[in-house]
């Protein structure tokens, strides 16, 4: 019951985003020129393809909500948050991921690979609740080390290893 | 390193304030690090080969490393981008082909200025173009083909590799001459059209040297014309395009040297005379003649002569690009 | 075909020399180690090294080429299993079942059958270069654009179904890559499409910034303070790597299937090496007896499509090396390093190099017998590896796929992009969506809308095209008879329930 709630949950939210998906792709395309099936247009695929997506969505909406007719006659109310997301949310290891790479992407050609090869591995490391400062900091200086001699040295990455200096 | 930088600072107020009072000085002094040329398409492509051989035979009188950066994408317009933002020092330059001469006009929307973003260097290689057909093609020569377009017109299908290729250019120019207009076909990148050409899938195209040459030799093709004012070497019996009755229809992948705009001018002499010696190296020669074409003149590339060439060529699309009416954007 | 034995036997001999072998064997050894490196596969591979073959003479520069390529192809497939991280795109489907097999420990046994299908795959396609390259030539020009378009479509329809769960969400999935792929320059027209105005995506998304993206990030976003490590900590012992004769049986059919899949699409230029293995694993399922089963671990979803990986680049020489025309972008690659090196590739190459095309053949194979040598003592190594925690595992993969992304173009908004898809990729992982159809989509697209688009031109608007040519007619009638058959057996399945269920009735009656 509990697990056929939160599938339930998913495929709804899954259904809303392809709709929207699809339909943003389908209002974009037609704005590029449609043509025919046999001439077509550069608009014609993004747009058919657009619709098609909404089509699914919709399939996917219906199938929810009949079987929710089928599985809860009972009707239940509608799930909170806590018994839909399937595991507590990981904001930490999320958060840092995501700042890793792009403090990797921000600082790599201005700033050098080292210090954005050292910034981003601390960062991305500190996302695991069982590092400690000192383990990033000394897993990023490896990460260092290796980015210079294999990526800068070995395969000649044209990145400065630090901008202005090096 | 701090030496360096010094060195840089120096250098610097030597151009700011007293750039005539030491030419020698600052020669001397100019490249004291690595250079990097970028080329704006993928490694391995012709344009790509053509830098890294320059590139090796420029940095042997340079004394200093030149590397060659692929910043490819969009046709080209991101690695050029990429030098028209970078800092005018000499240690960032652009190696382009015809692309430089089109791309004012195919792209009506640029974040860089296409023209005036750049200085020049030299022109480095010529690389001319032929005109092909599917090998039972019924036509002898290229008189014979031109009335067959006239006749056929859009019954004809002209393969290129895509929106402002050197073979879409080429098809462009070769229609104005004519007169006639083909049905044409892009494909993504001239492999795929070269084998629905073998094929007889299309009925004609127009493609450099280095892809064409061995197939022409090989009777996959057939040729009828090389879009150069002299027959070349490698294919002496393909008439030119003047010779088969098309006056004007010239066209070659060329390829130059950049620099970003406001370079100094003593660096962009001292890069101009580094490729001079680049290009009359019997090396280099050697390799251009396997790939099929040959360094330009000594004469032709300096900045002067580059720039030249370079505004004719943009002179010479921008009315055959307009009228086509086909834009890269 | 006396004269090619005896032609390859000369070729041999010139690989074998030891200063060549010795060139063969470095090249092996780097490029099988960039290729394990995330985001680092063939192509970052070979263009990165390319310039130092050029000081080499031609035959040692070929043969570490050779030995760069292959070693980097199958490096790829080792993150792809152990990390679920495909450094290749076209590993991206051995992900599937490669990496569950992993989870359970057996990643070892996994790397073993990886190999044997490779070596098994390149070898055959060595022998059908030696033997039947012209007929392939031929075969390559069979296929027009009403061709391609009508294979490209079979395997749309039978890839799009191939992932596990709800039919569905799987055809969702590779809608959205059939969007992106319509992303950048209309190939027709040059009208830019969904761009935004960013230069960047003016050639579309990359590749493998998607691979990378839904597949790598994706799985740490989803993984992270939730894993202590990959697989089971137990030590591994030599006997547990080697495939049992069961597994091997497992994988024989499956390997010769992937490997026939990769021949034939080898001969079709412009077909990608990931759809190849895309369609190789369809194929796997879409026969299997078990078709539930793929992506918990079959050893059919990682044979065939590593064997048709192998297979189909290698076939894919053909092209390049009998007509001068490169298949993709890694032998375009290749074409330039032996134009550089004085070698044009083309029709003539055969008749008047035929010692380096003969050698060239013999240190492919070379290649390929090194890269066994070196790996076999390597698994060991690579399966250990996975004792590493997970928390410093994934910082280091992180920066890995950060720095590689950043070097297929030596452009820092592929970096960007590998996020944006990770979080895409983590987003309908965790609403139950399977994300390989998005890449099956995303290499399908174009090739479907182009060639489509292309026949039509070609035939002046007249679907009859389709038709009207005996190779895309049959083509067509094995999707018609494809869809009937999914239609029957899911209207069955549909019913079979209820029938079962009302005999059960009436027999307690």
């Amino acid at each position: 019951m509990h697990l056929a709630l939160k599938e339930r949950y998913k495929d709804y939210c899954g259904g809303l985003i392809l709709c929207a998906l699809g339909a943003a792709t389908a209002l974009q395309g037609k704005a590029y020129h449609l043509g025919t099936l046999s001439r077509m247009g550069p608009g014609f695929m993004p747009t058919a393809l657009g619709v098609l997506l909404l089509i699914v969505g919709l399939v996917l909406l219906a199938a929810c909500a009949l079987r929710r007719d089928e599985a809860a006659p009972s009707r239940p109310s509608l799930p909170s948050a806590e018994e839909t997301i399937p595991l507590r949310a990981e904001w930490r290891g999320w958060l840092c991921i995501c700042a890793g790479v792009i403090i990797f992407a921000a600082l790599a050609e201005p700033v050098g690979l080292i210090p954005a090869t050292f910034a981003a591995v601390v960062v991305t490391a500190m996302g695991d609740r069982e590092n400690s400062w000192r383990d990033a900091i000394l897993l990023a200086l490896g990460m260092v080390i290796f980015a210079v001699v294999v990526f800068w040295w070995g395969l000649g990455v044209l990145l400065p290893l630090i901008k202005g200096v090096l | 390193m701090i030496r360096s930088t010094l060195r840089r600072a120096l250098i610097g107020a030597a151009f700011g304030i007293a750039a005539l009072a030491l030419p020698a000085g600052a020669q001397q002094a100019y490249p004291s690090r690595t250079i990097t040329v970028v080329v704006p398409f993928a490694a391995g492509g012709p344009t790509d080969t053509v830098t890294r051989l320059v590139a090796e035979a420029m940095s042997r009188d340079l004394g200093q490393t030149v590397v060659v950066e692929n910043v490819g994408g969009a046709g080209g317009t991101l690695g050029a981008a990429r030098v028209a933002q970078a800092r005018p020092d000499g240690y960032t330059l652009l190696m382009h082909h015809i692309g430089m001469g089109t791309t004012p006009t195919l792209y009506r929307r640029l974040s860089y200025d296409p023209v005036g973003g750049f200085e020049t260097i030299g022109l480095v290689t010529e690389v001319p173009m032929t005109i092909i057909a599917r090998k039972d093609i019924p036509a002898a020569n290229l008189q014979e083909l031109a009335a067959l377009v006239r006749k056929e017109t859009t019954k004809l299908n002209y393969a290129n590799a895509g929106i402002g290729a050197a073979s879409h250019l080429c098809g462009l120019l070769l229609q104005k001459a004519i007169d006639a207009p083909m049905t044409t076909v892009p494909y993504r990148g001239t492999g795929p059209a070269m084998t629905d050409l073998i094929a007889g899938t299309v009925d004609l195209m127009c493609d450099q040297t280095t892809n064409t040459t061995e197939q022409i030799r090989a009777g996959a093709v057939k040729v009828f014309a090389v879009t150069t004012p002299q027959r070349l070497p490698s294919l002496p019996d393909v008439p030119t395009t003047a010779e088969g009755g098309l006056p004007g229809m010239e066209v070659t992948i060329w390829h130059g040297l950049y620099a970003p705009k406001g370079t100094p001018e003593e660096i962009r002499l001292r890069l101009s005379r580094a490729l001079q010696v680049a290009l009359r190296a019997p090396a280099l020669i050697q390799r251009f003649a396997d790939l099929g074409t040959a360094p330009v003149a000594q004469d032709r590339a300096t900045p002067e002569a580059h720039r030249a060439f370079w505004q004719a060529d943009i002179a010479k699309w921008r009315p055959v690009i307009q009228a086509a009416g086909q834009y890269a954007d | 075909m006396w004269q090619s034995i005896l032609d390859l036997g000369y070729g041999f001999g010139l690989a074998l020399e030891p200063h060549n072998l010795f060139w063969c064997f470095s090249g092996v050894l780097v490029g099988n180690l960039i290729g394990v490196l995330p985001g680092t596969g063939a192509l970052t591979a070979i263009s990165m090294l390319l310039p130092l073959t050029f000081s080499l003479q031609p035959v040692p520069a070929i043969l570490m080429l050779a030995g760069i390529f292959y070693g980097s192809q199958y490096g790829g497939a080792i993150g792809a299993i152990l990390l679920n991280l495909p450094s290749h795109p076209p590993h991206a489907v051995t992900c599937l079942d490669g990496y569950p097999m992993t989870r359970a420990g057996k990643g070892g046994t996994v790397l073993g059958l990886t190999m044997i299908s490779s070596f098994f795959a390149a070898s055959f396609g060595i022998v059908v270069m030696i033997f039947a390259s012209p007929l392939l030539v031929q075969v390559a020009f069979k296929f027009g654009p009403a061709e391609l378009f009508s294979i490209m479509l079979l395997g749309l329809i039978a890839g799009s179904t191939m992932s596990r769960g709800s039919p569905l969400k799987g055809i969702a999935m590779t809608l959205i890559g059939l969007i992106l792929g319509c992303v950048g320059t209309d190939v027709q027209t040059g009208l830019q499409r969904f761009t935004f105005g960013l230069p960047e995506l003016a050639d579309g998304v990359e590749l493998v910034s998607i691979a990378m993206g839904v597949f790598g990030i994706a799985d740490f976003l989803r993984h992270v303070n939730r894993m202590k490590h990959i697989g089971s900590l137990k030590p591994v012992s030599l006997k547990d790597m080697r495939p049992s004769k069961a597994e091997l049986k497992q994988a024989f059919w499956p390997m010769l299937r992937g490997t026939l899949v990769g021949t034939i699409f080898g001969a079709m230029p412009g077909t990608g090496p990931t759809i190849t293995t895309f369609i190789a694993y369809a194929l796997e399922q879409k026969i299997s007896r078990t078709p539930e089963k793929f992506g918990t671990g079959m050893i059919a979803g990682v044979a065939a499509p590593e064997a048709a990986s192998h297979s189909k680049t290698q076939v894919d020489f053909i092209p390049t090396m009998s007509l001068g025309i490169p298949g993709d972008a890694v032998m375009a690659l290749l074409l330039g390093a032996l134009l550089i090196q004085g070698i044009q590739p083309g029709p003539r190459l055969l008749s008047e190099h035929p010692d380096i095309f003969w050698g060239l053949i013999a240190s492919f194979w070379v290649g390929n017998v090194l890269l066994m040598v070196l790996n076999v003592p390597m698994i060991g190594v690579w399966v250990k590896l996975l004792q590493v925690p997970y928390r410093f595992l994934f910082p280091a993969a992180v920066f890995f796929i950060a720095i590689g992304a950043y070097t297929v173009n030596n452009d820092i908004f592929a970096v960007y992009e590998v996020l944006a898809f990770g979080l895409i990729g983590a987003l309908f992982m965790a609403l139950d969506f399977p994300i390989a159809p998005i890449l099956l989509g995303y290499v399908l697209g174009p090739m479907v809308e182009e060639n489509f688009r292309r026949a039509m031109l070609l035939s002046r608007g007249h679907f009859s095209v389709f038709i009207d040519r005996p190779i895309s007619a049959a083509i067509l009638g094995v999707i018609v008879a494809l869809l009937a058959a999914q239609a029957f057996f899911s209207l069955r399945a549909r019913l079979r329930p209820r029938a079962a269920a009302a005999a059960t009735i009436a027999f307690q009656e």
